[in-house]
């Protein structure tokens, strides 16, 4: 039922939807206003919320707000409205900047048991063409010595490796990895038929890579394996890249004692595609565990 | 979350098999998520007002809504006598809920017109109308919708007869005003659904009339 407190929220609405100037919502023709995602819309909902809670007023929001977009005009408009929030909270001490890492790290993944009776758990990552050519080039160009791939599905386990610095290219839409005495092809991009030879629109979009994930596997309450896996628009796996491990060197020989400075590359790989920060639980094995 | 598995007590990654969890998301909404989850679990913000909030702001509600009254209204006199008596529960009856606060319908006849306003801020009846445009939230509208109704209303187009009596009514959190317009002539043959196309935002604002294309 109606309460000062709904007054009161009704009120900071009408402030956060009445900001002029650079601070102003994006509208619609019709005045409403625009979200592109519905994460905008929500932030939008907890920033008034918030405000309303501390009881201060939306001043010490927008001011907030005006300070970000000044910062950089051309970032995302909602991206200042996270950065100003981020700064109202910190400021107020609401939550701590460990709280807000370990809330971005349970929203990053989701954890299941259907790949594999081990414990999986997948961080998915958005990855456009551009992105994923440019996170293969990295992994096959700069850490080609250290990783192992090819598909790892039921019943099957290609553990491959390259002979030598793999060259990658681009055509029709499909990235070649020449990995010294061999290649393969993985479809990344939108293929669109060479030499008058149309591809059905609906057949790309099958051989499309249509999500990609990092993951870490798990064992005996720590993560054992960390992998980075691409899927085509039938949900069939492409390709698995084992990452480095930190308890086998590149041989594959087991390692008496942990070297976390193999980690890199999953750590690295996590804060350029999901902004996460390194994880300490990924340094709780204490030893090998086969998979 | 959830705590039958012996992971869970470890650390702090607990969504498992989270439905919804298993899209890509940008690290703009993960930080997004991140700032939600940690103010409600801090006890600043309760989900269910993020929720109420935010589906109003994804259009679920909308004029349309308000439309689908009207037009049953128009149809059903005796929904229409529910209506008047008691706003809230006769939306209910066609499955529009999340008001805050009592709706009362006010209906407008050729002899009587019904403007709302809320001189205050700008409370509103979202579900059934949407988000309020922003003339409504104005200091000119506020004001003026009082001291100067028919001048207002001209504005908007409505040219009103001297003879008609013309109402105006002040919203407030409690008690939320809604104007049942009048249905006009030409109309007789149509559906319920041919109504409700017919009838805008502003016509249940009071801020306009029901015309036929």
């Amino acid at each position: 039922m109606a309460t000062t407190d709904d007054h009161m929220l009704d009120d900071l609405r009408m402030q956060a939807e009445a900001m002029t100037g650079p601070a102003s919502l994006p509208r619609r023709d019709d005045n409403e206003p625009i979200f592109d995602e519905p994460w905008q819309g929500r932030l939008v909902a907890v920033a008034i919320e918030t405000v309303a809670s501390l009881g201060v007023s939306w001043e010490e929001f927008r001011r907030r707000l005006i300070d970000a977009i000044d910062t950089d005009p051309h970032r995302n408009y909602y991206e200042s409205w996270l950065i100003a929030l981020e700064d109202l909270v910190g400021s107020h001490t609401l939550a701590s900047e460990q709280e807000l890492d370990d809330q971005r790290m349970t929203a990053a993944s989701y954890r299941t048991t259907e790949q594999d009776p081990e414990d999986l758990e997948v961080f998915p990552i958005a990855l456009g063409e551009d992105t994923l050519l440019e996170l293969l080039t990295d992994v096959f160009t700069n850490h080609w010595q250290t990783i192992r791939f090819g598909p790892l599905i039921q019943g099957a386990a290609f553990e491959l490796v390259a002979t030598k610095r793999p060259k990658l290219s681009m055509l029709d839409g499909y990235l070649t990895v020449d990995i010294g005495d061999s290649h393969f092809h993985l479809c990344i991009g939108e293929q669109a038929g060479l030499s008058g030879r149309p591809v059905d629109p609906a057949l790309a979009r099958r051989r499309r890579c249509a999500h990609a994930e990092l993951q870490r596997q798990w064992s005996g309450g720590a993560p054992c394996t960390w992998m980075f896996r691409m899927f085509n628009g039938d949900g069939d796996q492409m390709i698995t890249i084992l990452l480095p491990h930190p308890f086998l060197d590149s041989d594959d020989q087991v390692l008496d004692e942990p070297d976390w400075l193999r980690l890199q590359l999953w750590d690295q790989l996590r804060k350029r595609y999901l902004g996460l920060p390194t994880d300490p639980t990924d340094r709780l094995g204490d030893r090998f565990v086969h998979t | 979350m959830t705590a039958d598995h012996d992971h869970d007590d470890d650390h702090g990654h607990s969504h498992y098999d989270t439905p919804g969890s298993r899209r890509a998301r940008s690290q703009l909404e993960l930080r997004a998520m991140a700032l939600e989850a940690a103010l409600v679990e801090n006890g600043v913000i309760h989900t269910d007002a993020i929720d109420f909030f935010t589906d109003a702001m994804e259009h679920r509600f909308g004029p349309h809504h308000g439309a689908r009254v009207v037009a049953r209204a128009w149809t059903d006199s005796a929904f229409k006598q529910r209506l008047l008596d008691d706003g809230n529960a006769a939306v209910a009856e066609l499955g529009i809920g999340g008001l805050e606060g009592n709706v009362r319908v006010v209906e407008n006849t050729p002899g009587t017109h019904n403007m709302v306003v809320c001189t205050l801020c700008s409370c509103y009846p979202w579900p059934l109308l949407g988000l309020p445009p922003l003339w409504y939230k104005s200091f000119a509208y506020r004001s003026r919708a009082v001291a100067e109704p028919r001048a207002v209303l001209r504005e908007f187009g409505v040219e009103l007869d001297d003879s008609v009596r013309l109402q105006v009514w002040d919203s407030s959190s409690e008690v939320r005003y809604f104007v049942l317009p009048d249905r006009p002539e030409g109309t007789e043959g149509m559906s319920e659904d041919e109504l409700a196309a017919l009838i805008d935002r502003n016509a249940m604002i009071g801020t306009g009339l029901v015309s036929l294309p």
